[in-house]
């Protein structure tokens, strides 16, 4: 009895080991997949179904990468992402996502509409063999700037496939990432983006309107304990001499 | 800065500049290696600009957008058997362009402000046409520095 009782116990613990390996193993064909932006769900790709909820965010970090690459005919290829004036749209895509199908026919409209008229599209691929050349290369719009290059997925941290990373060149700074169902969502969220981002750089460069100036002046006069019944502060100018500058031309 | 370096051919990319190293289009064969020379002739594309994806070898298609602040360099490979010619008889990557070397002229399709030069060499045994050209040949001498300076970081194995 009692070697009954061990070898079933034996037995319990080596399912339960079999068990754990079959479940670490379906995890871990998840997560490549799911690298690979390929979803098990029925509409698949990193968005999920048309009308879900989507996402943008701006990157902890904010800085942005040039490209390096293969283009889809196999040239190695740098692209100018950083350093440039205009904005650069990044649409990471695979030709094996579906939810990825959309975009690749909303960029094939020879009329796209870009979120603003300075963007230049690139649409970037992971290296082979996790994307196939020849299947990406057919999906990529006459036109459309493409590239494979995996060091790009990584740069701007993709979690997968559709995922999209405007690009300010002039900056060299991150406008906004993030995913959505369809192009019109993503364009819309990336305009709105751009418009929150272009206020924070105006703002940044002091390019705000008399009334944000009057009050960062009177901010900054209050904490040096200058009020607005300060004598300074309505004090006549000076005629006689002093601090009134002279006109030299006076003096010939 | 970035390296490219393919079909014996490597060139430093600085921030702000595009390339592309490719195979001649009328050459063209399946890349199992990209790295290893031989595969065909070369031509390599570079630009302070972002370069248009259909360009013909000399890049006349990126001439067509290039602004007056545009440098372009087209590095075009002959066949080996031309090392030998008077045209290819100078030695080593000409990096050591003059601003009056541009002329206006020497554009294939000339395009209004611009100026373009064109420079027969061969190096490591390959034979090469280096087609530089400018936006403005009234600005020559700063765009001139700027060619230069990406020739540089040419290298030819």
């Amino acid at each position: 009895m009692a070697l009954a009782l061990v070898l079933l116990s034996c037995a319990v613990a080596v399912l339960a080991l079999l068990v754990f390996g079959l479940l670490r193993s379906h995890a871990e064909i998840i997560r490549a997949l799911h690298r690979a932006g390929i979803s098990l769900e029925e509409s698949g790709g990193h968005a999920g179904r048309p009308g879900a909820p989507v996402e943008l965010h701006s990157p902890p970090d904010g800085a942005a990468h040039d490209i390096v690459g293969v283009s889809p005919g196999g040239s190695p290829t740098k692209i100018s992402v950083t350093g440039v004036r205009g904005l650069t749209l990044l649409a990471f895509l695979s030709s094996g996502c579906r939810t990825c199908e959309t975009f690749w026919t909303a960029f094939a409209e020879p009329d796209l509409d870009l979120p603003d008229p300075r963007t230049r599209l690139v649409i970037v691929g992971q290296d082979a063999p996790v994307e196939s050349e020849t299947a990406f290369a057919e999906l990529v719009p006459p036109g459309v700037k493409a590239v494979l290059s995996s060091a790009a997925w990584q740069d701007y941290d993709v979690p997968g496939s559709p995922y999209f990373a405007l690009v300010d060149g002039t900056n060299n700074r991150l406008v906004g990432s993030g995913t959505a169902a369809n192009w019109d969502q993503m364009r819309n969220m990336l305009r709105t983006a751009l418009g929150d981002y272009l206020l924070e750089t105006e703002a940044e460069r002091g390019m705000t309107s008399g009334r944000d100036r009057e009050r960062r002046a009177d901010q900054a006069l209050a904490a040096a304990g200058i009020g607005r019944d300060h004598p300074s502060v309505n004090q006549e100018p000076s005629t006689s001499d002093g601090d009134t500058p002279r006109n030299p031309s006076a003096e010939q | 800065m970035h390296r490219l370096s393919a079909y014996g051919i490597g060139l430093d990319v600085p921030t702000g500049w595009e390339a592309e190293l490719s195979l001649q289009q009328n050459l063209k064969k399946t890349v199992a290696d990209p790295a290893a020379p031989g595969d065909g002739l070369v031509v390599l594309h570079a630009a302070n600009f972002w370069l248009p994806n259909e360009r013909d070898d000399y890049g006349s298609e990126a001439l067509e957008i290039m602004a007056p602040t545009g440098v372009f360099i087209a590095l075009v490979e002959f066949d080996p058997g031309a090392v030998g010619s008077l045209l290819f008889e100078h030695h080593g990557i000409p990096a050591d362009l003059q601003p009056d070397d541009f002329d206006p002229n020497a554009l294939r399709r000339p395009m209004r402000g611009q100026a373009g030069l064109q420079r027969f060499f061969h190096a490591a045994g390959r034979a090469f046409c280096l087609h530089a050209a400018i936006g403005s040949y009234k600005h020559r001498h700063p765009l001139t520095q700027e060619a230069n300076s990406i020739l540089l970081g040419l290298t030819i194995e």
